[in-house]
């Protein structure tokens, strides 16, 4: 006791840094999660956050407006011809549903019921990112109250943005596909029959492999969800960007770019 | 500096690092802007340590909301404030320069101590990637730093261990 009230600074150190240790491992050990404690926190610090974002998103788009404004009407030309070609492609696909029907029909008969996708969906702003450049994990302003629960999968128009890791009353921190221990079973969107697993290289990007060594996959592929695992199937992943044979492993390992922008990402929806 | 004056300041800087810092997002890298106070208190201020304290509490709650666990930046932060401690007896604190590489150090360090605890708990990434990022952080929050610095310097109790010390 002496000896403690002698080096008093060097103590309460001490005891910090065990308490914090201590922290770390209970984190570590029950997966990344906060605990009672750290949820009631959590509620209190984004109902601050909450306007905050709010004002965030809306400084940002009016800063933006101004100083690309060349851009943005060029942008708004881009869309307005991608608005022209699905125009068309809603055509075909209106004419293409009569079919789905014949076959879902069909499949009934085969005792066979296909996934829907058609889950309950929850819009949410994202109210706080943590400060790397890897968007690995952030929190949105909706919570257990809107029905959002663990492993509900978060996407926006892009494509897929994660997984739901953690909710509280009005908050839900989101882990995204770029995070090393999210693995996602993919096929190619314009080969269904290539598939594979990939994760976040913890880079900022996703890397992974297929399952079939001989399946042939080029630069560019769109990957999509397989339906295989808690995500549902036919959801856009990215991008590949690079393909490899690895001699060790013998696997062929990909790398892809999520078709995500996390880096101007405001807006999510998440469906249960 | 009252621990009011701290509390609020660290409180301030925990909003903003959250929300309105991200306007300033530059390819994902933004300001430490608890680390910047945590630097500049304990550098500047004759009892920083103990001031410090605060950010280590700060940045507990920073990992709560957006971090993988819980506990990581505070344990770096606790190291770094350590190294500025031991460092600040041979060092002129008055001295623009010696707070501009203790900031760059102390942002060296913390990251490189961030990627050692996530390496120990299974992360994968590599630390040439961590390095590569490293200058646009210490960049980024040396200007923010200095910004402190000058609006604390006048505020600071002069040390007994400066030179100038009468």
């Amino acid at each position: 006791m002496k000896w403690i009230r002698q080096h008093k600074i060097f103590s309460v150190t001490a005891v910090i840094v065990i308490a914090l240790c201590l922290f770390v491992l209970g984190s570590y050990l029950a997966g990344g999660g906060s605990g009672v404690l750290g949820r009631g926190v959590q509620s209190v610090i984004a109902a601050i956050e909450k306007p905050l974002s709010a004002f965030t998103g809306g400084a940002r788009d009016t800063f933006k407006g101004i100083f690309r404004f060349s851009s943005v009407l060029e942008e708004n030309e881009n869309l307005k011809e991608e608005n022209a070609i699905l125009r068309q492609e809603n055509i075909d696909l209106s004419m293409k549903k009569d079919e789905l029907d014949r076959l879902e029909e069909l499949s009934k008969a085969f005792d066979f019921e296909p996934y829907s996708g058609q889950g309950k969906a929850v819009a949410a702003r994202i109210i706080s990112l943590n400060n790397s450049n890897t968007y690995d994990v952030f929190t949105i302003d909706a919570g257990s109250s809107k029905g959002i629960e663990k492993n509900d999968i978060v996407v926006d128009g892009e494509g897929l943005i994660g997984k739901v890791k953690e909710t509280g009353d009005s908050w839900a921190k989101v882990v995204s596909v770029l995070n090393e221990n999210n693995s996602i079973s993919f096929k190619v969107q314009r080969k269904t029959s290539i598939t594979g697993i990939v994760a976040g290289d913890g880079k900022g990007k996703i890397a992974g492999y297929l399952m079939d060594n001989k399946a042939t996959i080029v630069k560019g592929d769109v990957l999509v969800t397989s339906g295989i695992g808690i995500y549902p199937e036919g959801i856009r992943i990215g991008k590949v960007t690079s393909v490899d044979y690895n001699d060790d492993m013998q696997l062929k390992e990909i790398t892809v770019k999520s078709t995500v922008k996390f880096t101007s990402l405001q807006k999510v929806a998440v469906f249960k | 500096m009252s621990y009011k004056k701290a509390v609020l300041l660290f409180a301030f800087a925990f909003i903003m690092q959250l929300s309105i810092i991200n306007l300033i997002n530059i390819n994902g890298i933004v300001p430490d802007l608890t680390l910047c106070l945590v630097i500049m208190i304990t550098f500047l201020f004759e009892d920083g340590f103990r001031y410090g304290a605060i950010g280590i509490i700060s940045a507990l709650l920073l990992d709560l909301c957006t971090g993988q666990y819980v506990g990581i930046s505070s344990l770096g932060m606790i190291i770094v404030m350590a190294g500025i401690v031991l460092l600040c007896r041979s060092m002129n604190r008055e001295n623009k320069l010696s707070f501009v590489i203790v900031t760059a150090a102390g942002t060296l360090i913390y990251g490189l101590l961030l990627w050692l605890f996530m390496a120990m708990l299974g992360d994968p990434t590599g630390i040439l990637y961590v390095l590569m990022y490293q200058p646009f952080y210490m960049a980024y929050n040396i200007v923010f730093s200095f910004i402190l610095y000058l609006l604390m310097i006048k505020k600071a109790v002069r040390h007994r261990n400066d030179r100038y010390f009468v």
